[in-house]
């Protein structure tokens, strides 16, 4: 297996781009990858011309060399994001000085642009340089990238992420404004309102692009809280073992073993529901499941030599969890946290939808949802597409977590 | 007074009395050392009264079949025998510089690892860390021994020498690589640099050699022997197979089932094995190529080393075994100076 990796990782030289593409890959080391794939190695084109045209169109150099997803992909980026820039001008122009989260938008819309950029010239250049550390990130990118649905669901999270930050700049209407109530009230999707309107004749679009900043804002959170408390807990639940383990433990049985929802219902009828007290009683019921994942992975990685070995070094306990211990554990961590990010949205949308969570008359899909129920025959478009959005977002986030756990495994078991 | 060519039966601390090293004071003194776990209520004598010293400077293999108690006393030396199923037992005696490492805390002895006694183990291949590229894990072995006043250049460029020194080739590349881009000797030569980072007086090398090839073996265990003599380093080399031991050390002690069966220069002990059991590990040695029929396999298999005691363990084994060697156990008797043998033949 060594002479295979340190045969792919030989330096392609210029004359390895007349090679036909399978010739430089190491058979035993990727099997599972598709053909197509194959030619993400970039063997057809110039670096020189790929630079020009890449310069021009980000994308177009891809798509020449006949890889249509990601080549398309780059191109529906590109023009996406300048459509948005010269159609609505005037918004970013003026987000210099606009709130807040015009300029986030702005520096969003900015970074997002010179990133579309960036990786398209650093695609075209990957042929060149693999070495170091490099070459594990390839090799995990092409396991990721092999897995199609994974690459679809990481497209639609961009996306949506985009849409979110971009939301100032995209949306049509102000999502909070009332409509013209006897025009406009429950307006079918139409040229004027593309996703119709809700009974106070607010523009749905724009209440669902910002009804995606809270759902991905609390997601993104509360998962960071979890993932911090369930990993610090689990790490010190498994590598110092014997009374912190065992009480820790119960303590993660204590908290699983609760009905998360009902626990949430409680809270929010004794507190006034705040976006503060959702991410913090969401973070709070989340981490056992990390904590276990941590754990687990701690108990089998400090039985490792290397861990022995930093032993038999003389480096302190501490610095064998964080620095050495840690780090290893950190795949599956960043697997449970993709997947918990879903779990969140979907419980932060129940909440709204009952109306224990987000307080009207800020945009939330769940709200949304719970907002169109009484006109679901009448006007479908109320109900459906905050649902579709739902439904969009957290298959994403569990496609993507999928593909992380393909990709991610079999590197562990190395 | 002779002792040479003369067997005296003697109790065991006055033979170590008498057979004090040339040294003033050994590096490292191990007298009766007994370490034992607890196995779901049963009591494993996974080492059980082993006694040797190691002078400054010197090589001292310890030689026994699998599950003989090898790695467990390398570990009761390091002070890293699993908690809470293993103990060292009282009444057992690690001294180093004359310091007692039984009895030390755990802060003092971690203190003492890496920077006084290092230690590399058997697997090269999982001994480093995935994560991080041979030049961080050395500069941190390097920066954790060598001080805080110590820059980050000063760190990385002694590195290099430790790199250097081991004789990895173009080590500037090798600092900035990865583990898993190294074959095993190479990764088994950083592992030696890291354990050299803290000057170590004496380095235990747990079967360093027995997951290479033969030629990277014979490497790996010329530099060892090449390090110990430029640094006058002393070097504890554990591994079951004989000739290994024999390229390397200078004293050799034979362990079986937990206990020191032989201790004696290593080419006494080759030419003229004293105990049944270290002749019979001789002769199971092939000599020369293609002479299998000079193998002489010992019948039988090491016993478990459960429940009491009684007897000699290599009894059931032992082709020259008496009606005594099954009841009582054989003190080390002393053959010469330099040699002791745990047999009653000796006492003759």
């Amino acid at each position: 297996m060594d002479r295979g990796q340190e045969g792919l990782g030989e330096p392609l030289g210029p004359e390895t781009f007349l090679l036909p593409p399978e010739g430089e890959r190491g058979d035993d080391l990727a099997p599972s990858t598709l053909p197509e794939v194959g030619t993400e190695d970039g063997g057809d084109v110039r670096p020189s011309r790929g630079v020009g045209l890449s310069l021009l169109l980000p994308g177009l150099p891809q798509l020449l060399a006949g890889q249509i997803w990601l080549g398309g992909a780059l191109i529906i980026l590109w023009v996406g994001l300048l459509a948005t820039v010269v159609g609505r001008w005037e918004r970013v122009w003026g987000a210099w000085r606009g709130p807040l989260d015009h300029q986030v938008a702005l520096l969003a819309l900015v970074m997002a642009l010179a990133g579309v950029w960036a990786l398209s010239l650093q695609h075209l250049r990957r042929g060149e340089a693999q070495v170091g550390s490099r070459r594990q990130w390839t090799r995990f990118w092409r396991s990721f990238a092999s897995n199609r649905l994974a690459l679809i669901g990481a497209g639609a999270v961009v996306g949506v992420c985009l849409g979110a930050l971009l939301a100032p700049f995209l949306a049509p209407y102000d999502p909070a404004t009332q409509g013209n109530l006897l025009t406009h009230r429950l307006a079918g999707p139409s040229g004027e309102h593309l996703l119709g309107t809700d009974q106070y004749a607010r523009d749905i679009l724009s209440r669902l692009l910002y009804g995606a900043r809270i759902s991905l804002a609390i997601g993104l959170i509360a998962v960071a809280i979890a993932v911090t408390i369930g990993t610090v807990l689990g790490a010190l639940a498994g590598y110092l073992g014997g009374r912190i383990d065992s009480i820790i433990m119960r303590l993660v049985d204590m908290v699983i073993s609760f009905p998360r929802l009902v626990l949430l219902i409680t809270v929010m009828a004794l507190f006034r529901p705040s976006i503060f007290i959702i991410v913090v009683i969401l973070g709070l019921t989340q981490w056992p499941q990390v904590a276990r994942i941590v754990r687990a992975e701690v108990l089998s990685l400090r039985e490792r030599e290397f861990i022995q070995a930093g032993v038999a070094l003389g480096y302190s306990r501490r610095r064998i969890l964080f620095r050495h211990i840690l780090p290893n554990a950190l795949a599956p961590v960043t697997v449970a946290a993709t997947l918990g990010i879903g779990d969140t949205i979907i419980l932060e949308a129940v909440l709204s939808f009952l109306g224990l969570g987000i307080q009207p008359p800020t945009a939330s899909w769940g709200i949304m949802v719970a907002d169109g129920r009484s006109n679901l025959l009448g006007a479908w478009w109320v109900t459906t597409f905050p649902g579709l959005a739902i439904v969009l977002v957290v298959l994403s986030f569990n496609l993507v977590g999928d593909g992380l756990r393909d990709a991610l495994d079999p590197r562990l078991r190395r | 007074m002779r002792w040479r060519d003369r067997v005296f039966l003697v109790p065991l601390d006055v033979a170590l009395f008498m057979t004090a090293p040339k040294a003033d004071l050994p590096l490292l003194e191990v007298r009766n050392l007994r370490t034992w776990f607890t196995s779901e209520g049963r009591v494993v004598r996974a080492v059980d009264g082993v006694s040797f010293h190691l002078d400054p400077g010197e090589a001292l293999g310890i030689v026994g079949e699998s599950g003989c108690g090898k790695t467990v006393t390398s570990l009761s030396i390091m002070g890293l025998v699993p908690q809470p199923a293993g103990r060292i037992m009282p009444g057992s005696s690690i001294r180093f510089r004359g310091a007692e490492l039984t009895e030390l805390s755990t802060r003092r002895l971690r203190r003492l690892r890496g920077t006084e006694i290092a230690m590399i183990f058997q697997e090269p291949m999982t001994s480093l860390n995935p994560v991080y590229t041979v030049g961080s894990q050395l500069l941190e072995a390097v920066r954790r021994s060598g001080g805080v006043g110590q820059s980050r250049r000063q760190a990385t460029r002694k590195g290099v020498e430790l790199l250097q020194e081991v004789g990895i080739g173009d080590p500037e590349r090798r600092f900035h690589q990865f583990p898993h881009q190294l074959s095993g000797g190479l990764r088994q030569r950083v592992m030696i640099a890291m354990a050299l980072a803290g000057e170590p007086s004496l380095l235990i090398a747990d079967e360093p050699t027995s997951a290479l090839d033969v030629t990277v073996q014979a490497q790996i265990l010329e530099l060892l022997h090449d390090l110990r003599r430029s640094r006058g380093m002393s070097l504890l080399l554990i591994s079951h197979d004989l000739e290994v031991v024999g390229e390397v050390c200078d004293r050799v002690v034979v362990l079986y089932a937990g206990e020191a069966m032989e201790v004696g220069s290593l080419p006494q002990v080759f030419r003229q094995p004293a105990h049944p059991y270290t002749r019979g590990l001789v002769g199971a040695l092939p000599r020369g190529r293609g002479r299998l029929g000079g193998l002489e396999p010992i019948p039988g298999s090491v016993p478990k080393p459960i429940g009491p005691r009684s007897g000699c363990p290599f009894a059931p084994r032992c082709p020259d075994a008496e009606a005594r060697c099954w009841v009582q156990l054989p003190p080390l008797f002393i053959v010469n100076d330099e040699r002791w043998s745990r047999c009653w033949l000796e006492a003759e």
